[in-house]
């Protein structure tokens, strides 16, 4: 779980960390629609390119991208092998009845390897220079339409934020339980299943008792610095559209058409 | 004379209802405007429960207390909190915003400050503790003073009449102690502050201008420094005095008074 | 038992993101029997050294070693393990070390988990609160609900009940008052002396480090910048500055009275009762 990166928010100051962050969530959830334009090598070549570009301007090394897909390595790879398996069509290289291995099929599957990957890195570009906090504001200003159809859209995107302050509180407080642990002795991940499972246990229990103990400490402070939950309250997080957030949606716009001109008419892979 | 800043009377106060063993016993005291007061006392003694009475975090069990001549009550204690500042004992339980710059700002957002005021103190408060270049950090991946910093950062952003202290300054580094100590009393002078400090260092408590020392829940001595540390019985006493009674102990003619270092100084190179 | 840095950076992680490096390549040895004192500027890693030596924190490049026992990036699960049973760690915030129901299961927590069978351990925790002088009653409470400085003697005795060979404590002074600060230095002190406890320890009080170590380690933005005796260090007065540190209280007001008066005494003072003979005997006092 520790190895995960999606979703995982990465200090900095880049030029894509200062983008409004509905401007970069609309621009990753077009990016998903954009890639279905692409259908021959030139097109995924371009949004390769796109990818990698933005990958360079998070100020995220590669390296940690690369971390960040390997523990799906295996799902990717199961699909992809499917795909190559199971569609026929072109130049025939073995032929088992109806596992066949085609220049379709890895043509096939060369893409849906890359649409996998673009997503993962381009939604991993987004969450790394995206405060979660953020996230959430943004996702509830891009909601506020549906409110008309009666969502509770505020009360959403409240408890997304409070899950959102509580994930990462839940895990310190994890750490620091298992760290006391360690510092007297114990050694977490070793032994046979029913050992492990042994050590967890009297985690648990702290844990349960050092959150609440955390919520309190935390309410409290709320409340010592002025915090009441029903009075107004200004908010120091902003989101301000700026010029760079409407480059930003231009830039997606014109990956489109370059796409669309680039694509070829007629032919489709699935 | 004018109505002090704080006064209590006859405070009491058990954490424990069904024991009736009090944490806080009979506790009176007063604190003029612009007084920098030190609160001392063995580990246990009560200090930081005085600390939450103060801010209204507790409600004394009988006994009242005064803010600028309020009483504080659960009625009045918002009114009074944006008077008063606490820097909690463990800067970890004060945290609330994800980053730095957003938990300094988290006392200015509850009482509904323009963004542009906001901006402002925060980035004056967090340059005055010297922790400009962490403002967008996690606050809870920070070192123990830097966690001290961005807790006096929160509370000077705020500019409270009076601030309460709860050791606020032990893990900085002798330079840091001697700059913050520096700059509070210049904010002190410049805008009649009342400080409350609760600390363990005699050093810096004789350099109040008043001293309450705690035992078991009880004011038992008020008074100057000289006063507070002259007395023979009183075992914990600033470097200076402890000098002055071991060059006794050793058949010096050194005066049987309290001094300070400049009169020690004076003394010995007279 | 001796402790050995070899080349050894390191950062922290979370996930698979890392931060800026918080080590830059340290190299020491903490001699067995030492008592050693690091000090240094806020946010300059003394606090990462110590993670170090317990292995909470394992070096990205480089090794460590306690004994026989050497911890690199590549074989941090096992010898972690064995580096724990000998060195004791005392964290810097007392409460991120505490966490059970009450402080005697607490302080029973390192030695049961080292096999010590329930009884025994329980006449240990008994002992070792006590020897941090704190009252037998505080046993059945709960660790939350006590006050900062009882959380810190808390904290010491559940890593005192261990019997380590090493003992790392980050600032355990902080916090405390003046009288129960002394006595824990000197129970310190005593078991080095005693028992040759290797002890490490992080302070700002520079009248500790005088009266205490016999060596000390200066972090400057994560580099050991100097490492010696502490009459070699505050000797330099220049160099203390720049570092963030300060003379131990005797010596500055020495400096003060040699200025003023005119006269120099008869040696370098770093305590109190240093200070006090060398009045007497220069016939100021
Ligand atoms: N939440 C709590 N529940 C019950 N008892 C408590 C609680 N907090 C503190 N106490 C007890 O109340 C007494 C006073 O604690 P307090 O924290 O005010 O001491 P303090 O003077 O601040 O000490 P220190 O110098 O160690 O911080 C202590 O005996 C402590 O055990
Ligand atoms: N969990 C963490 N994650 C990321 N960075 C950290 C973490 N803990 C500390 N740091 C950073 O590492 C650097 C060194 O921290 P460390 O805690 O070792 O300092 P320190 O010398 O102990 O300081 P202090 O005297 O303030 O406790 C600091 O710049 C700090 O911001
Ligand atoms: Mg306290
Ligand atoms: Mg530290």
């Amino acid at each position: 779980m520790n190895k995960l990166i999606l979703g995982r928010y990465f200090p900095g100051d880049s030029l894509l960390h200062r983008i409004d962050p509905r401007a970069k969530l609309l621009a990753g959830i077009s990016f998903i629609f954009i890639l279905f334009i692409a259908n021959n090598w030139i097109t995924y070549l371009v949004l390769w390119l796109f990818t990698f570009t933005m990958m360079k301007l998070s100020g995220v090394s590669i390296r940690i991208y690369l971390r960040g897909v390997r523990p799906l390595i295996w799902l990717i790879l199961f699909t992809v092998s499917l795909q190559v398996l199971f569609t026929a069509g072109g130049k025939i290289y073995i032929d088992w009845g109806p596992i066949t291995i085609s220049s379709f099929g890895l043509i096939n599957g060369m893409y849906i390897f890359s649409r996998f990957t673009m997503i993962i890195f381009v939604s991993t570009v987004v969450t790394l220079t995206t405060k979660p906090i953020d996230l959430t504001d943004a996702i509830n200003y891009l909601l506020q339409p549906l409110k008309r159809l009666k969502l509770p859209v505020d009360e959403i995107s409240l408890m997304l934020s409070i899950a959102l302050r509580f994930i990462p509180i839940i895990l310190d407080e994890t750490q620091k339980v298992m760290d006391a642990q360690r510092a007297r002795g114990t050694v977490f991940g070793e032994g046979s299943l029913p050992q492990q499972i042994k050590k967890i246990v009297p985690i648990f229990v702290p844990l349960f008792v050092s959150s609440l103990i955390r919520a309190e400490d935390m309410a409290n402070a709320m409340e010592v610095r002025g915090y009441q939950s029903n009075n107004p309250r200004s908010s120091f997080r902003r989101l301000h559209w700026q010029k760079t957030d409407i480059a930003a949606l231009i830039a997606m716009v014109l990956l489109a058409v370059t796409l669309f001109i680039l694509r070829t008419e007629g032919h489709h892979f699935h | 004379m004018s109505i002090p800043c704080i006064k209590a009377e006859n405070v009491t106060f058990h954490y424990n209802l069904k024991k009736r063993e009090h944490t806080i016993t009979d506790f009176s005291f007063t604190a003029q405007r612009g007084e920098w007061l030190a609160v001392v006392g063995h580990n246990g003694s009560g200090k930081s429960t005085l600390a939450s009475l103060l801010v209204g975090l507790r409600m004394p069990s009988t006994g009242r207390i005064y803010i600028n001549g309020m009483e504080l009550k659960e009625e009045t204690k918002w009114k009074l909190r944006s008077q008063i500042g606490l820097v909690f004992q463990n800067p970890e339980n004060q945290f609330i915003g994800t980053t730095v710059k957003d938990d300094v700002a988290f006392a200015l957002e509850n009482q509904n400050m323009p963004y542009d005021e906001m901006k402002q103190r925060v980035d004056r408060a967090l340059a005055m503790v010297g922790m400009t270049g962490y403002a967008d950090y996690d606050p809870s991946r920070l070192s123990g003073g830097q966690k001290q910093r961005v807790a006096i950062a929160g509370l000077l952003a705020l500019h409270p009449a009076i601030i309460v202290l709860d050791e606020a300054m032990v893990m900085l580094d002798p330079k840091s102690r001697q700059d913050f100590m520096t700059l509070l009393d210049e904010l002190r002078k410049q805008h009649q502050l009342t400080i409350i400090s609760i600390t363990h260092d005699m050093n810096e408590a004789a350099a109040a201008d008043r001293i309450l020392v705690l035992k078991k829940g009880k004011v038992i001595e008020t008074g100057k420094p000289a006063q507070i540390f002259q007395r023979e019985e009183r075992e914990d006493v600033p470097f200076i005095e402890a000098l002055r009674r071991k060059l006794k102990e050793q058949g010096s003619t050194i005066p049987d008074k309290y001094m300070t270092e400049d009169e020690m100084v004076w003394w010995l190179c007279r | 038992m001796q402790i050995n840095l070899q080349q050894v950076t390191a950062d922290y992680q979370a996930g698979p993101i890392r931060s800026p490096e918080i080590l830059k390549s340290i190299s020491t040895t903490v001699k067995s029997g030492s008592f050693t004192a690091v000090v240094g500027k806020t946010g300059s890693g003394k606090s990462s050294l110590l993670k170090l030596m317990n292995g909470l924190l394992i070096p990205v490049k480089g090794s460590v070693s306690v004994g026989d026992i050497t911890i690199t990036s590549e074989n941090a699960k096992q010898s972690v393990k064995e580096v724990r049973q000998k060195v004791g760690m005392v964290f810097q915030f007392p409460e991120s070390q505490l966490f059970a129901e009450t402080v005697e299961k607490d302080i029973m927590f390192g030695p049961m988990n080292f096999g010590v069978p329930e009884a025994e351990a329980k006449e240990i925790a008994l002992e070792v609160i006590e020897r941090v002088g704190l009252e037998a009653s505080l046993l059945s409470k709960s660790p939350f609900s006590l006050s900062g400085g009882q959380k810190r003697y808390v904290a010491m005795a559940g890593i005192l009940a261990m019997r380590p060979d090493i003992l790392v404590l980050d600032e355990p002074g902080a916090g405390l008052d003046p009288k129960g600060k002394k006595e824990v230095m000197d129970l310190l002190h005593a078991w080095h002396k005693e028992r040759g406890l290797t002890i490490l320890l992080v302070t700002h009080d520079m009248d500790d480090v005088a009266l205490y170590a016999d060596e000390v380690i200066v972090m400057d933005s994560g580099r050991i910048v100097f490492q010696d005796e502490p009459e070699r260090l505050f000797a330099d007065v220049e160099a203390i500055h720049q570092w963030g540190l300060d003379l131990p209280q005797a010596r500055k007001l020495q400096i003060r009275i040699e200025q003023e008066a005119n006269v120099t005494l008869s040696q370098i003072c770093l305590t109190r009762d240093q200070l006090a003979a060398a009045l007497i005997e220069a016939g100021l006092a």
